[in-house]
């Protein structure tokens, strides 16, 4: 900015521009975050998972590690791409990595088993299925209760949305070549306990640790099997899931997951640790 | 004139009265006990870090000690600047504020005093030894995609044969590692294999 001054033009100094360049210079250093900041680990968490060990096993782990977490919950495809692009330290998940996932870096370590458990509406008379009628109910072949024995009432399919890893191991593990229908579509793979409690009629699939915990759902036998029975054909494996080498915190959260404490915390929700 | 020359006289004795405020307030006022860390030092052993690694025809496990840490504690007693305020008050009279906070500055930093407060245990854990071979320990290999786990033991150098690993369930291409300690099983590596 210039003022006439006599025969001069002289520039004048604009205090306003150098007001705002200081704000700015203080907003910023505001903003710089703290370098004796403490770690945070960041868990995206497959609902399955979190559900099925609850929040206690978080609060246990927080308390016993001294490493503070904030877990993510979201289906295992978008868990694991969250960790892919570096959202999260390491993911819960339901279904196993790619290929390609293991060529970008990221290792899965399978931690438990869990029975996939068929549940039913409370008032449902129908207590086992066999194999084959488990996958004609769930293609909606099968569309009234009354063909198996039960009372005349249609069946409602409740059905986990198809990114969860509920849905895709069912179809793996189940189905085969049938194609599952639905009536109802749960977003998040333990909501379907909450729509199978309410609905009569209704029929879905879950981790039979998250069955146990929700007393309003009836748990159907399949061949004449019950999910903690030897013998039972179908089980989810939970992985966990990590990116690249991992560094002391991160192994110190592996261990932590094969320790005792964590496998008796598991055998009591009625999962099966893989390293004995 | 005399009441202007009295007026002066009252105003550079008030000046010279009331100065010294932030001198006076710090060397009365009892040292401030606070604390701070110095050098650190290894603890007593608590674990093993394990390195695996590819080796010719062989995984070869060496081991490090880890030791819990241990920190110095050391005391420190000093005089807190005080009267700050009344200092800053006194800076137009003669700049008189400026020398009693240099004053008192002085007398903050001459007042230090250090004491050793012992050894406390940290919460890190730190190295403690070089890396060595890992003889005769247990692994535990598991087979991500069939979740099968196999039991093994390192020989006399920290070693196994790769053509053990050779036999893997088909499909599998990496394989996660494991070593059994005292205290429970232990993370070491993965690794990727050709699958078969």
């Amino acid at each position: 900015m210039y003022v006439t001054e006599g025969d001069l033009k002289v520039m004048k100094p604009t205090i306003k521009p150098l007001i705002a360049l200081l704000f700015f210079v203080l907003a910023c250093l505001w903003a710089v975050p703290s370098a004796n900041a403490e770690f945070v680990l960041n868990a995206s968490c497959s609902s399955q998972i979190a559900e099925a060990f609850g929040r206690e096993a978080l609060e246990a782990f927080m308390q016993e590690s001294g490493v503070k977490v904030k877990v993510h919950i979201f289906s295992s495809d978008v868990c694991i791409d969250r960790l892919k692009n570096g959202f999260s330290n390491l993911a819960g998940s339901t279904v196993r990595i790619s290929k390609a996932d293991r060529d970008a870096g990221l290792i899965e370590i399978p931690m438990c088993k869990d029975p996939m458990a068929i549940i039913s509406h409370p008032s449902s008379k129908i207590k086992n299925l066999s194999i084959n009628q488990v996958r004609e109910v769930f293609s909606a072949h099968t569309p009234n209760w009354k063909s198996l024995g039960g009372d005349d009432l249609p069946i409602v399919l409740v059905i986990p949305s198809k990114k969860t890893g509920a849905y895709q191991n069912f179809m793996q593990l189940v189905m085969g070549p049938f194609e599952i229908k639905d009536d109802l579509v749960a977003t998040e793979a333990f909501t379907a306990v909450t729509g199978v409690k309410h609905i009569p009629g209704s029929i879905s699939f879950i981790a039979n640790s998250i069955a146990e915990q929700h007393k309003g759902v009836s748990v159907v036998n399949v061949d004449g099997l019950y999910p903690k029975d030897a013998g039972y054909p179908f089980h989810q494996t939970f992985y966990l899931v990590i990116k690249g080498e991992p560094d002391p915190m991160m192994k110190q959260v592996i261990n932590y997951m094969i320790s005792d404490k964590a496998k008796k915390r598991m055998t009591a929700r009625g999962m099966t640790p893989i390293i004995k | 004139m005399t009441l202007r020359y009295l007026s002066m006289i009252i105003v550079v004795a008030s000046c010279l009265w009331t100065s010294g405020c932030a001198t006076v307030l710090t060397v009365a006022y009892p040292p401030l006990e606070e604390t701070r860390h110095g050098e650190t030092k290894p603890g007593s052993q608590v674990a093993f870090h394990y390195v695996m690694s590819e080796e010719k025809d062989s995984l070869l496990l060496q081991k490090q000690p880890l030791c819990s840490q241990q920190i110095q504690i050391i005391k420190i007693k000093r005089k807190q600047l005080h009267g700050v305020i009344p200092a800053i008050v006194e800076v137009p009279f003669f700049g008189l504020g400026i020398a009693d906070l240099v004053v008192a500055g002085v007398f903050t930093r001459a007042s230090v005093e250090e004491s050793d407060g012992g050894y406390v245990k940290g919460v890190e854990i730190m190295t403690c030894g070089d890396l060595m071979f890992a003889p005769n320990e247990e692994l535990i290999i598991q087979y991500p995609a069939s979740t099968e786990v196999k039991h093994m033991r390192t020989n006399e150098k920290g070693m196994i044969p790769l053509n053990s690993l050779e036999n893997m369930p088909k499909g599998e291409s990496s394989i996660n590692v494991f070593v059994k300690e005292e205290k429970g099983v232990s993370y070491v590596k993965t690794f990727e294999r050709n699958p078969r």
